[in-house]
């Protein structure tokens, strides 16, 4: 059987996080690939990079060094190549302020950092299919987990 | 293949067609049954606590009694309080989301403009209203925030 995989770009600059998630992706998400980037100079020099293949799916921390989150999506967004990008937001605030301005910019799913291993799970299972059904779309849902 | 019951309380006949519809495009075999004002819900949970449906969706603005007060009966029902209840509104004012889930709701809806993003919601909603049954720590969900 050939199964299609699923090309998955964190970029975060917590090692701790970006092992939690590997986790959750590695043991409980089959029929994904994972890569992760540290900060946002070299999220945006990945993306650029044309020996590389865009992924299916960036999950965003805000909180970055170099480039923060909110100017990697900005650029991103505005990018003729990248624009299509589905984008999960991953921060540990639940400030609505930055969410709507999120929103506005581009992101699909905003997701606040949950504790424990099992709800991040649950909550990457969700937020794959809402990433990427808003490219087939055309209006855009927006999803709050973890709200 | 499951048949998932659900019960819709909402007093606007157009959204309760329309969400009778969404239903049936779903992949699932899904059985409804609806209610429309807020007496007539909590009438039919009393009525029906021994066989209650496997998820509410529950419309805020209603007649009688509206659906933050449902809500709050039911959580404090002793019988109820396991009902996973996705709100259903209109409204995306956020100070009201955080006081519903923190009086018990699993997801909140803002009523989608379009029949195709309808379906896509309740495709979403039904596994994390049921999730939270089986699941310690809550976690609380926004669809079209």
């Amino acid at each position: 059987m050939i199964v299609n995989e699923l090309n998955i770009l964190l970029a975060d600059d917590d090692p701790d996080d970006c092992l939690f998630f590997k986790e959750a992706i590695n043991k409980f998400i089959p029929a994904t690939n994972l890569t992760a980037v540290h900060d946002g100079e070299q999220l945006m020099l990945w993306l650029t990079n044309e020996e590389n293949k865009l992924p299916d799916v960036l999950f965003l921390d805000l909180n970055m060094p170099r480039k923060n989150g909110f100017e990697c999506l900005t650029e991103i967004k505005q990018h003729a190549t990248l624009k299509d990008l589905p984008v999960v937001i991953f921060s540990t605030s639940n400030a609505h302020e930055e969410m709507t301005t999120l929103f506005k910019t581009g992101a699909d799913v905003y997701i606040r950092k949950p504790r424990d291993l099992e709800q991040l799970v649950r909550i990457i299972r969700h937020a794959l299919p809402m990433a990427s059904e808003n490219i087939v779309a055309g209006s855009k849902l927006k999803y709050v987990l973890n709200a | 293949m499951k048949l998932l019951n659900i019960l819709l309380a909402d007093d606007d006949i157009d959204d309760c067609r329309f969400f009778k519809e969404a239903l049936e495009a779903l992949p699932m075999l899904t059985s409804l049954t609806t209610v429309h004002d807020g007496e007539q819900l909590m009438t039919y949970l009393n009525d029906n606590s021994g066989q209650l449906p496997n998820v509410l969706f529950l419309d805020i603005n209603m007649p009688r009694k509206n659906g933050f007060e449902c809500l709050s009966e039911i959580k404090h029902h002793e019988k109820l309080k396991d009902l996973p209840v996705i709100m259903f509104s209109t409204s995306g004012a956020r100070e009201k989301i955080t006081v519903l889930f923190n009086t018990g709701a699993d997801v909140y809806v803002r009523k989608p403009g379009n029949f195709a993003q309808l379906v896509q919601i309740i495709h979403h909603a039904l596994p994390m209203a049921a999730e939270n049954i089986f699941s310690n720590g809550k976690l609380k969900y926004i669809l079209n925030a």
